[in-house]
C-alpha cells in the first residue's frame, strides 16, 4: 500500500480523478458547450432565426453571413443546427433521466429482494427485450403520439418531441436494470451488507446507503452512453418522420439532405453529421473516464 | 449472576429442495455480563450459523426451526428474540447485540471512509447532530486504539492494515453500546502478534462496556487466551462445555481430548497432529446414535444406537458422551 492520500469526499476526488486526463477534460468542455447551446435555444434570447424564408437565398454555400450555408427555403443552416441541438439534448436528457430512474430503482429492487419481485421485474424486461428495439420504439412513439392524459388533475398533451422522449425513456431502461440487478445480487451477498444488517439497518437504508454507492458508477456510465444512443434514436425517428415535425432537428436535416446531395448541396448534411459526431465522440470519451474515476476497485488499485 | 443472553434448544436447518441439512441441532448456552464464552469446533460444525441465528441473520435457505434466544432486559422480563417481528428485531441488532466478522477487508464498504462507516453505525439508531456524531466517532476510534483517529477518519478501508480494519469493525460493533458482542473468528485473518493485540482489546472493552462476549473460533490458543468458559461444538451440537481452565486440564469428551492433542506444544517433541482421526461427516449423513462415534476411539455398542444425554461431570462441566474421560 502506498502512502495514504487524504481524500475528504468521494465525489470530489472522483471528479479530480476524471479531469486529470486531458482528453476527458476537453470532452467535458465540448459537452458543456453543447449543453450551453441547447440551453440558449431554450431561453430563446437572441437565438439565431431559422424560420424566416427567403427563396432568393436558397442553397447558398457557406459564407460569412451564413457560415453553414442555407437550405431550400433560404433558411440559415447554422440556426437550424442550433435549434436541432436543443431538440436533441432535450430528448436525450428526458429519455436518459427516465431510463436511469426506472432502471436503477427496478434493478436495485429486483437484485436486493429477489423472490417474486425479481421474477416480476425480470419478466417485464425480458418481454421488452424480446421485441426488436426499433419496432418497440416505433410502437411506443405511435401509441403515445398525440395522446391527452390527466395527471394530478392537470391535462397533458403528448406531442411529437415528448412522445419521442417518453418512448425512448420507457424502453431504454432495460440494459441498466439488468446490469444493476446483477450487481445488486453480487453486493447483497457481500460481508459488509451483512455487517450493515447486523447493525440494524432496514432494507431501504441498506439499498440506499450500502449498495447504491457501489453501483452508481455503472449508472453514470450508462447514462452518458445512453445519452449518445438517445441522440441517435431521435435522429433516426425524426428521419423516419416519427419524431419532431415542423421544427428543425438533426434527423430532419439529414432527411432534407436526401434531396440535396445530388445537387451538390452538402453543407446541411455536413452540419448535422458533424454535430452528431462531436457529441457522440466526447460523450464516449468522457463516459469511459467517468467509469474509471468512479469505480471503487480501479480507484483502490491506483493508490 | 443473571445471564444476559440465554439460548436453549436452538435448531437451524438449511432446506434445499426436500433435503434438510441440520446445521445447528439443539444448542444451549448462556452469556453473562463481563464474561467471554468461547465457541470452538472444526470447520463446518455450525459455529457461524449459531452466531448468525442469534442475530436472526441466517442466510437463505437457512431457517431457525426451533429453540429460544432470550435477552435480559434491565426493566421487565427477558425478551424472546426468535418471536419478535423483524422490525423490532432490527432495533435489537446493533443496539443490544453487536457482531464482528472474520474478514475485516470485506466487512467494510469500499466506497466510504471509515469515519463515515462508524457514523452510519450510530445514525442507524440515533439521529444525533453532525458534531455530536463526529465526536462520538472519534471517541470510538480512540477506544479501539486506532492511531491518529482525527485524520484516519478520512481514510478508505484499503488504506488501512488488516489489524486496523478489525479495530474499525470493533468500533462499529460498539457504536451503540450493545450488551452482547458476538465475534465470529475476529482474529483468524490476522497474523499472530496482531491477533493477540486484538484479543486483548476485546477483553478490555468487554470490561469497560460490561458486555457479554461470544467468541467464535477454531483456535484453542485463542480460547485459552481470551475466554472464561468454552463450549465445544461438533456437528451442530455442543458436546462439552466447561470453565476454560477445567476443560484444558480435564477434558471429558473424547472429541475435546482429540482437539487438545492436535495442538502442538513447545517441549513435547512427537505429538500427533490431527489427533481426531477421520473426517467430519456431511450434514446430510449424520451418523445415528452419538454423531461422533465413527471417529471415536472409545466408542462402544451403545454409542451406535443411542445419542448420549447431557450429563454433569463436575461443577459447570457438562458433556454429551456415554463414556466420558475421567
Ligand atoms: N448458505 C448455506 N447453505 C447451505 N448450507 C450451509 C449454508 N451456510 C452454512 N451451511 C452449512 O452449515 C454448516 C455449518 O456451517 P458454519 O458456517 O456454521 O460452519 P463453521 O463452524 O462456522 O465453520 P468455519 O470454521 O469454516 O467457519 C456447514 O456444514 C455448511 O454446510
Ligand atoms: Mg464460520
Amino acid at each position: 500500500m502506498t502512502a495514504p492520500e487524504k481524500s475528504r469526499n468521494y465525489w470530489l476526488s472522483a471528479g479530480r480523478e476524471v479531469l486529470r486526463r486531458p482528453r476527458a477534460a476537453v470532452s467535458l468542455a465540448v459537452i458543456l458547450f453543447y449543453l450551453a447551446v441547447a440551453l440558449w435555444g431554450f431561453t430563446g434570447w437572441k437565438t439565431p432565426d431559422w424560420e424566416t424564408e427567403n427563396f432568393e437565398m436558397a442553397y447558398r454555400p457557406p459564407s460569412r453571413a451564413h457560415p453553414f450555408g442555407t437550405d431550400i427555403y433560404g433558411r440559415d443552416v447554422l440556426a437550424k443546427t442550433v435549434y436541432g441541438t436543443r431538440v436533441a439534448v432535450s430528448v436525450a436528457l428526458t429519455a436518459s433521466v427516465l431510463a436511469l430512474v426506472i432502471g436503477l430503482v427496478l434493478g436495485l429492487l429486483a437484485g436486493y429482494f429477489g423472490g417474486w419481485i425479481d421474477d416480476l421485474i425480470t419478466w417485464l424486461f425480458s418481454t421488452l427485450q424480446s421485441i426488436p428495439y426499433i419496432l418497440l420504439i416505433l410502437a411506443f412513439a405511435f401509441v403515445l403520439q398525440d395522446r391527452t392524459f390527466t395527471l394530478f388533475g392537470a391535462e397533458f398533451r403528448i406531442r411529437g418531441i415528448n412522445a419521442v422522449s417518453l418512448a425512448l425513456g420507457l424502453t431504454g431502461w432495460v440494459g441498466l436494470c439488468r446490469l444493476i440487478r446483477g450487481e445488486a445480487i453480487k453486493h447483497r451477498e457481500r460481508e459488509y451488507v451483512l455487517a450493515a444488517r447486523a447493525l440494524g439497518s432496514s432494507p431501504g437504508r441498506l439499498i440506499v446507503r450500502q449498495i447504491l454507492p457501489n453501483v452508481v458508477h455503472l449508472a453514470v456510465i450508462t447514462f452518458s452512453l445512453g445519452f449518445v444512443s438517445y441522440i441517435h434514436a431521435e435522429v433516426i425517428l425524426s428521419f423516419l418522420g416519427l419524431g419532431v415535425k415542423h421544427v428543425p432537428s438533426w434527423g430532419v436535416m439529414i432527411d432534407d439532405a436526401k434531396l440535396e446531395l445530388f445537387r451538390g448541396v452538402w453543407w446541411q448534411l455536413a452540419a448535422a453529421t458533424a454535430a452528431i459526431f462531436f457529441i457522440s465522440l466526447t460523450l464516449h470519451i468522457f463516459g469511459d473516464a467517468v467509469r474509471d474515476g468512479l469505480d471503487p476497485r480501479l480507484r483502490g488499485e491506483r493508490r | 449472576m443473571n445471564p444476559v443472553l440465554e439460548v436453549s434448544g436452538l435448531r437451524t436447518h438449511f432446506g434445499i429442495e426436500k433435503r434438510v441439512l441440520p446445521a445447528v441441532r439443539g444448542v444451549d448456552f448462556s452469556l453473562s455480563r463481563g464474561r467471554t464464552l468461547g465457541l470452538v469446533g472444526e470447520s463446518g460444525c455450525g459455529k457461524t450459523v449459531t452466531a448468525l441465528s442469534l442475530m436472526r441473520l441466517v442466510p437463505r435457505p437457512g431457517r431457525i426451526v426451533a429453540g429460544s434466544v432470550r435477552l435480559d432486559r434491565s426493566g421487565g422480563g427477558p425478551l424472546e428474540l426468535l418471536s419478535l417481528p423483524e422490525s423490532r428485531m432490527r432495533r435489537i441488532r446493533g443496539r443490544e447485540l453487536g457482531m464482528i466478522f472474520q474478514e475485516p477487508m470485506t466487512s467494510l464498504n469500499p466506497v466510504f471512509t471509515i469515519g463515515e462507516q462508524v457514523r452510519e453505525a450510530i445514525r442507524v439508531h440515533e439521529p444525533l447532530g453532525k458534531k455530536a456524531v463526529r465526536e462520538r466517532v472519534i471517541g470510538l476510534l480512540r477506544d479501539v486504539n486506532l492511531p491518529d483517529p482525527e485524520s484516519r477518519y478520512f481514510d478508505y478501508p484499503h488504506q488501512l492494515s488488516g489489524g486496523q480494519r478489525q479495530r474499525v469493525m470493533i468500533a462499529i460493533a460498539l457504536a451503540c453500546n450493545p450488551k452482547v458482542l458476538i465475534a465470529d473468528e475476529p482474529t483468524t485473518a490476522l497474523d499472530v502478534t496482531v491477533q493477540a493485540r486484538i484479543l486483548g482489546l476485546i477483553s478490555r472493552l468487554r470490561d469497560r462496556y460490561e458486555m457479554a462476549v461470544l467468541l467464535v473460533t477454531h483456535d484453542l490458543g485463542v480460547v485459552a487466551q481470551a475466554t472464561e468458559r468454552v463450549a465445544v461444538m461438533y456437528l451442530g451440537r455442543i458436546v462439552e462445555a466447561a470453565a476454560t481452565r477445567r476443560l484444558f486440564k480435564a477434558p471429558a469428551h473424547p472429541y475435546t481430548r482429540g482437539l487438545l492433542d492436535s495442538v502442538p506444544r513447545l517441549g513435547e517433541e512427537k505429538r500427533r497432529l490431527a489427533a481426531v482421526r477421520g473426517a467430519v461427516p456431511t450434514l446430510s449423513r449424520i451418523p445415528a446414535g452419538c454423531s461422533f462415534h465413527p471417529r471415536c476411539p472409545r466408542a462402544g455398542e451403545v454409542c451406535r444406537r443411542e445419542s448420549p444425554a447431557p450429563r454433569e461431570v463436575g461443577e459447570g462441566h457438562r458433556v454429551e458422551c456415554h463414556f466420558p474421560l475421567e
